[in-house]
């Protein structure tokens, strides 16, 4: 093998031509030895400038077509969530499925969904950048962006499951004249509240810090005054001096730190609404770990689908790459595992407590009357991701998209799973009885997807979908410092793709 | 700062802060009136025109009266001028007992589907018009004078003296004939026991006095207002006092009733056999152990050859060593058995014969002789209303009646379908309906005069036992409505009936001397019924009517709620409607100085064995299918048929509410690949009708049943259209008589399903498994008092213990006592104001009833054999079921799981040791109905108290259109007790034992200066308490040294349920204890 004069990175044009192995540099060693490098993380031979280009492009011209009608169809989705939510707060909760003895139902369920889903942006952004794991750069953007919009989904379904929304505020503990009226420390509701509006609001600051550098870059890229002018104030005037980097530098590391228990904590809070009962099925020490491992796993699908859609349609192939894509699959594939380990350690703790209620609940749960419930989460979850133990499925984009988005059916039903069977059949079999989601309930499930895909539409219309500053840090400089060539910086028209 | 400090400055000159809120409050309101077209808001509230001001002493309490209704004495309880409850009447000697439907009667009262005054309904050609009351009557006088005695008047069976007078007067000025119809009694009992003694009154049986009970498809708790639940409930705890044991109830019936749920051993016999199977057994006491008077009677020996056990018992498939062992204990009871037939089974073909072999049968084992029936409450059973409908649309058909009226009943809904009765009725030139409503028959009719409610208008009633009873208005008529004695009492004043004229003669001049209502003295009723009745009730009395003395005595009996007639005056009572005879089960006392209570000085009945051997029984073969067609628990015959309450009820058994079902077999059901709800065609021959199946538990598999009373087609919003009518598929037998069990049918399944609306999840349950339940055999009671109640213990709690510094409320609830009647529901329904979820509500899960009776099959698994499917409810349980009834309300746990829960602390634990549900703070998370382990937490998924108006979201969600059609229309509102919040949407609300009741008493304690850390028994008594004819409820302060609560919480049989979660509940349950099987 020949030695590399330039950058070996330099040829590798397309992410086709990543193997997903280190790169060996015969000889390259520093005792003459075999080099091994890893891939780039940004293929095409990029140059900084391109990378700026490549990126601010999608906010900076006109929409294309597809971005029209992709938003239509969310606001037109967002559009069916205002109007049954009108409907539910005039006429009331009966409308749902909601009904005695099943008094949660796809509120409950998508609240959870959204807020599991709502885990993966911190974690890659947080946990990953304290573990320097550098190919998170092409992908935290969006994932930060896809948790804050997931939160904001999860955020409504506490509150429109109330049979008195309109009072949800009470749950605020604040000095008032109701009483005062104080919260009950006691419920794991009240903790809820703290837990994700915690979460919700660390996101947003760290997702919005990392944005600064490159606010800056569209300012300094904007052409009209008024554009400037915004960007500029959102930016808070940043200049780039290496004062503002220092600092942005240490206030990114230590809000990753803040972040990084809020990852566990959320969901552990969440699986408290649960494992703080009585009811079996629900009453059990393994929900918080299981949750946060579910958690993880169904924001890692949200990112693999999402993802695939940014590499198809916004071009950005280049950025996240085929390797990108592998490193998430493999996530998916261990979170799943464990999510499967959860599923038969509960069926093992069922058994081997020796309590009536709790075997009855889990043998209900498989071969009851939501059988198919169960069937489609265990499938989903715990047999579908195992394809990844083969590379060519991992680094096929297809098979990772359809997989993404059957974890994520599987998840929402393993909420399904968890909240409808061990209400359904608890402990007097006189008080048993059926669910079943309502058109309301599917109007509001599927309004959900329109809110989140309108913010995310308008997300990566407005704002840098790559965080380029970071990008820019893991690139090869003796790829990118060089000049590109006048047609290289000429920003092409948006094709369509 | 105190917060409850004022900031009220009123020293400080000028304008201060709150008064200028206050004026520009007043102006800022002002200015939207003036906007508004300067018209005050519409107000949709209830106020008095003029407070009487001796309701002034009574603010804050509830008024009681007594009053009568459907022949049940009743209390009913009345706020502001309101009826709010209707409870029994205490220290009632009747024996009369009530119904749900009695319980429910509020729904009627205020049912906004009644007519609201006088129409002209003219046959159904074009709308009805509004008429007048002196249109009608001017046009029914001249019309009754004119047909002489081609008016009929067509009534149901009452037992009120004053009505049979005015009948009488009626009947003797213008010649009008009156035909009593009722659609539901069945001759049978009163021909066999005219047959029997010569005498057609059937006194009653002593249920308490009997140690052993042999039905024959009895039904005396499908009855209720027979009012047996006490004496049979009294005997089946078992703690009896010394020298008594719990009685053994043994029934031989085809459809799983009410009755034969509370039987220690059921048998599985189909109606048409009965009569066969109890002739096996007099054959066995009779001829082969030749016990009793009869056994030396050769006619009798003859009759009952052909049923020697085995030839019955090949015959009907009845095991022949079970028939033995029954005659074995029916011989070694002598003297202290009781055998009761009757029931649905007594309506069919060879029903006669089988109350003939009940007495043979009783007379056999002594049960005359030992006095275990009541003479003193016999009653002559209602017969011959098939014969005389027969008869009556005979004559209509050829045009011999000119004019007919009808009062209280619907001949239209509820005549057999082959008598044609609508084609009759088209045949009359002139109809008057004096029903409450545009029903069935109304509709049919020239013009309708409406009734008022038995709780509007004056009356009068026989009881049994000798008394006598005043049916007094306890709200002035809501609609332009008249009391059925009004308004016969006017015509017959037309008509020249003396009496009539001067009653009206009084009423007018009472009227006219009006005091101004200025004092707290009565105000003097306008009503002619009044005055009538209480000319009657002087001369029964012997005084003056004008005299203080009977104003005395008239006050009297309207305190007391009845009155004993002197044995001199007792003959009057009998007057009933002869010749139809007396109303069923409210009748006549005759006997001379008899007492309640006591068994009758009279002698035993003399029986002519002649008469007894002559019965015909057909022989019994195993072929075919036959229907039997019973009464629904709750609507009875169908009149209270736009009652929502009674809609809602779900029936004991089946659990279905909102509807019927033809019960089917569990084993023909499976056979037939049904499931619940599918549709089948029941074909009678002469009928068909498509009705939703059902799996009924202990169904004989070549028995079929339906319900009737349902299907109205038109009584009102509420109730038209639901369920199956299954009227028609009655049959007149050719005596006469309407057969409504073993009627030959088949059935096939026909496509489609209807849902069926179940107030219940699983039918089964594995006390094994789940110890919910506690029941044993008495066998394994004696050996171990505690025997029933396993269940696994709880550990130590983490939790600090509650400070019970005063009172603890806890109840009791007695399940040996409890007979699953549901009485408690109805009323905790009224008491509480719970509202209706309708049909759908009932189908999505929105029930809203505090206490619910859960009914249970007993499947205990201890060899392990079930697995999941032991809750479909297999064969081997569910064909020769053994019932359970738990009654199911909010627990009262001392560590209650759903307050922990509450984000808003909107339930909490109180120091009397309630669980509270604080409305005001709830605002719906549903966590702690979800964390409830017995899931009686109810929530309110929908605005109930108040219809949402916007024509959109109706148009959008109809859920709600129907909401307010079943819970909002005035003036429905009015039934609500004052003194219980009304919920709104979005808040839970529970079970809270009647807490309004116990703070009135802990109210009345501190007006009354007494203590109050502690309540005797009785200070404190919740509405279904109240309700429970079988003492099964007992409430009370367990803290209190000596209550009865007390003694039953820790009674040996007491369990209190989960205990392995630590909830700790305040309810107790008492073990019920069966007789062993065998």
């Amino acid at each position: 093998m020949t030695r590399h004069e330039a950058s070996p990175y330099a040829t590798v044009m397309d992410d086709r031509q990543l193997t997903g192995r280190p790169i060996v540099l015969a000889g390259a060693g520093p005792y003459g030895g075999d080099l091994e490098i890893p891939e780039p993380l940004v293929t095409g031979g990029k140059k900084w400038a391109e990378v700026d280009r490549d990126i601010c492009m999608h906010a900076e011209q006109f929409p294309t077509r597809k971005w029209w009608i992709a938003f239509a169809v969310a606001l037109s989705f967002l559009g069916l969530l205002v109007f049954s939510l009108i409907t539910l707060f005039y006429v009331g909760m009966g409308i749902a499925g909601v009904n005695q003895p099943v008094g949660w139902g796809s509120f409950i369920i998508n609240f959870v969904f959204w807020i599991g889903i709502g885990h993966a942006g911190t974690l890659i952004s947080a946990v990953l950048y304290l573990f320097r794991q550098q190919w998170r750069t092409g992908i935290n953007r969006a994932a930060e962006a896809m948790t804050l919009f997931a939160v904001a989904c999860a955020g409504i379904f506490p509150i429109i499951h109330l049979g008195r929304a309109w009072f949800a505020y009470w749950l605020v503990p604040y000095p008032n004249a109701r009483g005062p009226l104080w919260v009950n420390f006691n419920s794991p509701l009240a903790w809820d509240i703290f837990a994700i509006s915690t979460y919700g609001l660390v996101s947003l600051v760290f997702w919005y810090v990392g944005l600064l550098p490159d606010l800056a870059t569209l300012r300094d890229r904007a052409t009209h005054p008024w554009r400037k002018a915004l960007y500029n104030a959102m930016s808070f005037g940043w200049n780039g001096s290496n004062r503002a980097w220092r600092h942005y530098e240490s206030a990114y590391l230590i809000l990753a730190a803040l972040a990084t228990p809020l990852v566990f904590s959320v969901h552990t809070i969440v699986s408290f609404d649960f494992a703080t009962s009585v009811m079996p099925g629900w009453h059990t020490t393994i929900f918080p770990p299981y949750f946060v491992i579910g958690a993880i796993f169904s924001g890692f699908a949200m990112v693999i689908t999402l993802m695939t859609f940014m590499r198809g349609y916004f071009g950005m192939k280049h950025y996240i790459t085929l390797n990108h894509m592998e490193a998430m699959a493999k996530i998916l594939m261990l979170t799943g595992m464990l999510v499967g380990f959860a599923y038969s350690t509960e069926f093992f703790m069922a058994w081997y407590s020796g309590s009536e209620w709790e075997g009855f609940i889990f043998k209900n749960r498989a071969f009851g009357p939501y059988w198919w419930a169960y069937a489609i989460m265990f499938t989903c979850n715990a047999i579908v991701p195992q394809v990844f133990w083969w590379k060519t499925m991992r680094r096929n984009t297809w098979i990772l998209f359809v997989v993404s988005i059957l974890v994520n059916v599987g998840m929402w039903f393993e909420r399904y799973v968890i909240v409808v069977t061990s209400l359904h059949r608890d402990f007097l079999p006189s008080s048993w009885g059926m669910y079943a989601l309502t058109f309301w309930d599917y109007a509001i499930l599927l309004g959900s997807f329109g809110l989140f895909f309108t913010l995310f539409l308008l997300f990566v219309r407005f704002l840098p979908v790559v965080a380029i500053s970071e990008v820019k840090g893991v690139m090869d400089p003796k790829v990118a410092r060089s000049t590109p060539t006048r047609a290289d910086a000429a920003a092409p028209a948006l094709q369509e793709v | 700062m105190n917060p409850n400090e004022t900031s009220a400055r009123p020293d400080e000159p000028g304008l201060d802060r709150r008064e200028f809120l206050r004026v520009s409050g007043t102006l800022a309101a002002a200015g939207a009136l003036a906007s508004a077209g300067c018209q005050p808001p519409p107000e949709a509230t209830v106020p008095f025109h003029d407070m009487p001001e001796s309701l002034v002493d009574g603010m804050g309490r509830a008024r009681f009266f007594h009053t009568v209704i459907d022949g049940s004495p009743v209390l009913v309880r009345t706020r502001e001028g309101r009826p709010i409850l209707v409870v029994p009447s205490p220290n009632d000697a009747s024996g009369r007992g009530l119904s749900v439907r009695h319980h429910a009667a509020l729904m009627d009262l205020y049912d906004p589907d009644r007519a609201h005054g006088p129409m002209s309904v003219r046959r159904g050609q074009g709308a009805p018009v509004a008429s007048s009351w002196s249109a009608i009557s001017a046009e029914v006088v001249s019309r009754l004078k004119a047909a002489g005695p081609k008016a009929v008047l067509l009534v149901g069976p009452a037992s009120s003296p004053s009505l049979a007078a005015v009948f009488r007067g009626l009947s003797e000025r213008t010649g009008l004939r009156h035909v009593v119809w009722s659609p539901l009694e069945s001759d049978a009992a009163g021909l066999a026991w005219k047959q029997a003694f010569g005498d057609a009154r059937v006194a009653r049986p002593r249920l308490d006095k009997a140690d052993l009970i042999l039905g024959f498809g009895a039904e005396f708790l499908d009855r209720p207002d027979d009012g047996f639940e006490r004496a049979f409930s009294e005997r089946r705890s078992p703690d009896q006092p010394e020298g008594r044991r719990m009685s053994r109830f043994v029934q031989l019936e085809g459809r799983l009733t009410l009755t034969g749920a509370n039987a220690d051993r059921r048998i599985r016999v189909r109606d048409s056999h009965l009569a066969a199977v109890a002739a096996a057994l007099a054959h066995e006491l009779v001829v082969v152990r030749g016990l009793g008077p009869l056994a030396a009677d050769v006619e009798v020996g003859r009759a009952l050859a052909p049923f020697a056990i085995d030839a019955v018992a090949n015959g009907t498939g009845v095991d022949a060593t079970l028939l033995k062992g029954l005659a074995g204990e029916l011989a070694a009871g002598q003297g202290r058995a009781l055998v009761v037939a009757g029931g649905s089974a007594g309506a069919s073909a060879s029903g006669p014969a089988l109350e003939l072999v009940a007495v043979m049968l009783n007379v056999t084992i002594g049960a005359f002789a030992a006095g275990l029936f009541d003479e003193a409450a016999a009653s002559e059973a209602f017969s011959g209303g098939g014969a005389a409908l027969s008869t009556l649309v005979a004559e209509m058909t050829a045009g011999q009646v000119e004019m007919l009226l009808v009062a209280g009943v619907n001949p239209v809904y509820d005549a057999p379908a082959s008598l044609k009765f609508a084609e009759a009725l088209a045949k009359v030139p002139f109809v008057v309906s004096l029903n409450d409503r545009l029903d069935e028959t109304s509709l049919l009719a020239d013009v309708l005069a409406p009734v008022s409610h038995p709780f509007e208008c004056w009356g009068d009633v026989s009881l049994p036992n000798g008394l006598e009873a005043i049916q007094q208005p306890v709200i002035q008529p809501l609609f332009d409505t008249r009391g059925l004695l009004d308004v016969l009492v006017d015509w017959g004043t037309a008509a020249g009936d003396t009496a009539a004229l001067a009653a009206v003669t009084a009423a007018a001049a009472a009227a006219t001397t009006v005091p101004v209502p200025a004092t707290a003295a009565p105000v003097p009723s306008p009503s002619v019924a009044y005055h009538y009745l209480r000319a009657a009730w002087a001369a029964r009395f012997g005084m003056e009517p004008a005299s203080p003395a009977f104003d005395a005595a008239w006050n009297e009996v309207l305190r007391s709620g009845a009155w004993r007639a002197p044995a001199a005056h007792a003959a009057m009572a009998v007057q009933g409607l002869a010749p139809a005879g007396a109303a069923a089960g409210a009748t006549s006392a005759t006997t001379a100085g008899a007492t309640a209570g006591t068994t009758s000085a009279a002698a035993p009945r003399r029986v002519d064995p002649a008469q007894l051997a002559r019965f015909t029984v057909p022989p019994p073969t195993t072929e075919g299918l036959e229907l039997q067609l019973y009464p629904h628990l709750a609507l009875w015959d169908g009149r209270a048929g736009n009652n929502g309450w009674l809609h809602e009820f779900p029936d004991p058994i089946t659990r279905i509410s909102w509807g019927g079902a033809l019960s089917i077999a569990p084993r023909r059901f499976d056979e037939m690949q049904l499931a619940n709800g599918d549709l089948v065609e029941v074909d009678a021959g002469h009928a068909t009708l498509v009705a939703p199946a059902y799996r009924h538990a202990g169904m004989h598999d070549n028995q079929v049943a339906l319900p009737l009373g349902l299907g109205r087609a038109s009584c009102g919003a509420i109730g038209a259209g639901v369920g199956p009518n299954a009227f028609p598929l009655r049959r007149l037998h050719t005596d006469g008589r309407l057969l409504s069990a073993g009627l030959p049918v088949t059935i096939r399944k026909v496509g489609g399903s209807e849902p069926l609306a179940f107030a219940q999840g699983s039918d089964v349950i594995d006390r094994d498994r789940r110890p919910l339940v506690p029941a044993t055999t008495l066998t394994a009671y004696e050996q171990d008092r505690k025997a029933g109640t396993e269940q696994q213990k709880g550990g130590p709690s983490a939790w600090p213990e509650h400070d019970y510094p005063a009172a603890r409320w806890a109840m009791a609830i007695d399940l040996s006592r409890c007979t699953g009647c549901g009485k408690c529901v109805i009323a905790c329904q009224a008491e509480n104001n719970i509202p209706v979820v309708g049909h759908r509500g009932i189908l999505d899960g929105r029930e809203m009833s505090w206490i619910r009776i859960d009914r249970y099959y007993d499947a205990p698994r201890k060899d392990g054999r079930w697995d999941a499917e032991v809750w479909d409810g297999p064969l081997e349980v569910v064909e020769e079921p053994q019932t359970l009834f738990e009654p199911m309300l909010c627990q009262h746990c001392e560590n209650a799981p759903c307050e922990s829960v509450c984000p808003f602390v909107a339930t909490m634990h109180s120091a009397d040791g309630l669980n509270q549900q604080i409305y005001n703070r709830c605002t719906g998370t549903r966590y702690c109905a979800n964390n409830c382990p017995f899931k009686v937490r109810r929530f309110n998924f929908f605005e109930y108290s108040t219809a949402q108006e916007s024509a959109f979201f109706r148009w959008l969600v109809p859920r709600i259109a129907r909401n307010a059609e079943l819970n909002t229309r005035a003036p429905m509102q009015m039934k609500n007790n004052p003194e219980v919040t009304v919920r709104s949407r979005g808040v839970m609300e529970k079970c809270s034992f009647c807490i309004q009741r116990i703070r009135a008493a802990t109210s009345e304690a501190t007006r009354e200066g007494r203590t109050k850390d502690h309540f005797p028994d009785g200070a404190v008594v919740p509405a279904c308490m109240e309700a429970c004819p079988a003492g099964a409820i007992t409430f009370g302060d367990v803290n209190a040294p000596g209550s009865r609560v007390a003694a039953l919480a820790a009674h040996p049989r007491a369990m209190r349920l989960l205990d392995a979660l630590g909830v700790k509940p305040s309810v107790s349950y008492l073990t019920k204890v069966r007789h062993d099987k065998a």
